[in-house]
């Protein structure tokens, strides 16, 4: 970009280039260099989203438990099923809400439940 | 509604929980002219050869509360079908099994996969339509429509009659439309 300016009487002839080395503005015959500062590399690193808040996962309805497919310590994944209740003569598949550890389950094969009862727990 | 069809299968209801969980779209239909493993409660086997209807039906998902309404109308709803169709007043054994002069003549097994406070239902049907004989072990508890009218059922308009009654009275119901 080349412009002119006057200063004090004179007549100054201005270019400004950008190049590899950083800015340069050449006035008449003397050339300015402006070295661009060295920019710090940063890597930015995304975490995986991660929910480590323990989540307990209760009976839907009243019924019987009739099938277990999990034990305590065990790792599952989202929508994997954890039991069965039986109820109105009908199955009720329960799946994990999310990934994680049994930290705990709070029922056993034949007991019955009543809805809300707490069933497993996840971390 | 979309129908997947098989000439022959282990289980409408196995294939349409399978499908369901692999997020099959809901209102699919898995049905079959004939079932090898056909189940009923408690994993009981419902015998299902030719001239039968074997159906499952995928809903969308809803509150679980509904889920257990679900299975209960369409006990009634599919007691009264068949009564439109034979004019013989069926008994419903609540909340699952239809009876015609005292033998069993459709189940229902409704099976539920429930995340968080949303289930999403698989309704299981098997209509005893033209099935013209029952094992030994079965004359006296099982019977068919074709047994008691003398006439024969057409499988697929009767398939119709009772998928789109259940659509149109599950849509007004709970999925609002």
């Amino acid at each position: 970009m080349k412009f002119k300016i006057n200063f004090q009487g004179k007549e100054y002839e201005i270019e400004i280039l950008e190049t590899n080395e950083g800015t340069k503005i050449r006035v008449g015959e003397k050339e300015f260099l402006f070295e661009r500062e060295k920019e710090e590399t940063t890597t930015s690193v995304v975490l995986p989203k991660s929910d480590f808040s323990k989540k307990k996962i209760c009976a839907p309805i009243s019924g019987m438990i009739s099938e277990i497919f999990i034990k305590e310590g065990d790792w599952v994944k989202k929508n994997q099923p954890l039991l069965h209740i039986y109820a109105m003569k009908m199955e009720n598949e329960i799946l994990a809400e999310k990934e994680g550890k049994i930290t705990k389950i709070f029922v056993k094969k034949g007991e019955n439940v009543k809805k809300d009862d707490p069933l497993v727990e996840i971390q | 509604m979309k129908i997947i069809r098989y000439q022959k299968i282990e289980s409408t209801q196995k294939e349409a929980i399978k499908r369901a969980k692999n997020g099959l779209a809901p209102w699919t239909v898995i049905l079959a002219k004939e079932q090898t493993g056909g189940v009923g409660r408690k994993g009981n086997l419902w015998y299902s050869p030719k001239g039968g209807l074997y159906f499952s039906i995928i809903l969308p998902p809803t509150k679980t509360e509904n889920v257990e309404i679900i299975h209960i109308i369409t006990s009634f709803y599919l007691a009264k079908i068949i009564y439109e169709e034979t004019n013989i007043k069926p008994f419903v054994k609540f909340p699952n099994d239809i009876y015609l002069n005292k033998k069993k003549v459709a189940g229902i097994l409704t099976q539920n996969i429930v995340v968080g406070k949303k289930g999403l239902a698989v309704i299981g049907i098997g209509v005893n339509t033209n099935i013209k004989n029952f094992p030994k072990e079965l004359k006296k508890k099982a019977t068919s429509l074709l047994l008691e009218t003398k006439k024969e059922i057409n499988n697929q308009k009767f398939f119709k009659k009772i998928t789109n009654t259940l659509k149109k009275v599950f849509e007004e119901l709970f999925f609002n439309k």
